[in-house]
């Protein structure tokens, strides 16, 4: 019991602290290669603080959907990272692939209603343009949980962090399915191939142009969703890479896990300075390589097992 | 080393199938020179283990014609041609990635060559199903040529999986002959884009007035 204490204290914590400390990494790495001297690492903290001091201007057209809808998707996150093995422990409740995707869809459809509640234009494309890339990016991520499920013979998603072959060497099963997920969490979180996060020009926002009317504390509920997303995503491909090096003692997958999903936040900004939007339209093209390595990864663990 | 077989088999279907969605003709070819230098590397590889001089010796031929010389050609092709990116497949290049996924899928869950085939020679098939898929489906003559050298890639590590398969003589003839086929498809691509401006094969109908 005291064990199971002491994983939901260090969740707990990671959760609280760990997204908003990933983003200002990952915004200081991105000043830095740009040249520019940039904000502190903690000043997502600040701002988060900031916003939550400020009053909101809410718009009179909007209804109770749009305020309710960041406290109803941060709900959705919240489980989700309760019940995701993305810190390196067993996750504190147990789930499987499906509530995962779920979770993420449910959360999205919250943001999305909210923008549409809004009535404003940008808010509309938005949610439109977010949905439509959701149906390509859920397959991957299903197929690409259903190889690691598959691989390590339970569909529990925190069979995932307590590799039960460690045999390593899992004929490109878990490197396979961690890319797919890699792509699929760019669209998620909307990283560079396929929104500009520094953009101010609404036209090309996907996931930004939802969050276009929020302001004050509400604000700061949003971005911070979108925070904990991204960790929560790094944090699981952390877990397939540590699978695929056959790591097993908890300690060592923690700082692992830790390492890695700096890494990752650091390769995400490399990306965020050196690559090109992607036209909406080539987006399927990319993303149905995530399709297509998903599903190679299932196959070679369906042989292997 | 048989793990090794099937790692690198499985490496070289996945970079035959990431080909197939690709359509800038740089990163192609620098894929289709890893996946040759890897193939060599491996025959090599073999051949010391097994102590077969011909494996060796047509693993260096590989590794040197086809893993060095045959891209930078290609590439020089492209750059003489002016034609960096792809104009297009025949299919939307999603569809063709899941049809070499569906291709791989049923290759390896129905088995069809299980009499005359090992198991561990199955990816190899595979890696010559990407490659026809690849030299089928696009328009460009240059990525035809890649699809056809990804091809005779999977031919190759088919013969490097089964040892003692082929006398030194054929191996040699048989990379004599890529190498010429390469040579001539360049010289016929040069002519094609003199001829049409264009070495898009869609194009090949309507020559210029």
């Amino acid at each position: 019991m005291s064990i199971y204490l002491v994983r939901m204290a260090i969740v707990t914590c990671e959760i609280v602290l760990l997204p908003l400390l990933l983003i200002g990494i990952l915004r200081a790495t991105r000043s830095r290669l740009q040249k520019r001297k940039g904000p502190r690492i903690f000043q997502p903290f600040y701002d988060f603080m900031r916003l939550t001091r400020k009053s909101a201007v809410v718009s009179e057209e909007t209804g109770p959907l749009f305020r309710g809808a960041p406290a109803a998707s941060l709900a959705a996150l919240l489980i989700l990272a309760l019940v995701t093995p993305w810190s390196g422990l067993a996750a504190p409740i147990s789930g499987d692939l499906v509530l995962f995707v779920f979770l993420l869809a449910a959360a999205r459809m919250a943001s999305g209603l909210a923008a549409l509640d809004t009535g404003t234009a940008f808010g509309g494309l938005g949610a439109s343009r977010e949905s439509a890339l959701s149906i390509l990016v859920e397959p991957t991520l299903v197929l690409a949980l259903a190889a690691g499920a598959i691989y390590e013979g339970n569909l529990t998603l925190n069979a995932l962090c307590q590799p039960a072959n460690g045999r390593g060497g899992s004929a490109y099963v878990m490197p396979l399915a961690a890319a797919a997920i890699w792509l699929a969490a760019a669209v998620e979180t909307s990283r560079m191939p396929v929104e500009d996060p520094t953009t101010h020009l609404e036209l090309t926002m996907i996931h930004e142009a939802q969050m276009l009317e929020y302001s004050g504390p509400r604000l700061a509920l949003v971005e911070y969703q979108s925070a904990l997303k991204l960790t929560v995503l790094y944090g699981l491909i952390s877990q397939f890479i540590l699978n695929e090096m056959a790591i097993k003692s908890s300690i060592a997958r923690v700082s692992g896990t830790f390492g890695l999903t700096i890494a990752m936040v650091v390769a995400a900004a490399v990306m965020d300075v050196f690559l090109v939007r992607l036209h909406w339209r080539k987006l399927p093209d990319l993303l149905t390589f995530g399709l297509a390595f998903s599903l190679v990864a299932c196959l070679l663990a369906a042989l292997r097992g | 080393m048989n793990t090794l077989d099937s790692l690198l088999g499985n490496l070289l279907l996945i970079s035959g199938m990431w080909m197939v969605g690709l359509s800038a003709i740089s990163t192609k070819l620098t894929l289709y020179a890893l996946q040759t230098v890897a193939v060599g590397v491996l025959a090599i590889l073999v051949g010391i283990a097994h102590h077969e001089t011909a494996l060796i010796m047509a693993g260096a031929g590989v590794l040197v014609l086809k893993g060095i010389a045959a891209p930078l050609y290609l590439s020089y092709l492209t750059h003489v041609v002016g034609c960096r990116k792809d104009v297009g497949s025949l299919l939307a290049s999603p569809l063709l990635l899941l049809v070499c996924a569906a291709a791989v899928g049923g290759l390896y869950l129905f088995h069809p060559f299980r009499a005359s085939v090992p198991p561990g020679a199955l990816p190899a098939i595979g890696v010559i199903l990407v490659g026809m898929i690849l030299m089928v489906s696009r328009r460009l003559a240059i990525s035809q040529i890649i699809g056809f050298l990804v091809l005779e890639n999977g031919m190759f590590y088919f013969t490097v999986t089964i040892p003692h398969s082929l006398p030194l003589l054929v191996e040699l003839g048989v990379l004599l002959d890529i190498m010429a086929g390469t040579m001539i498809a360049g010289v016929l691509t040069f002519q094609i884009s003199d001829s049409f401006e264009h070495i898009d094969i869609l194009r090949l109908n309507h020559p210029r007035k």
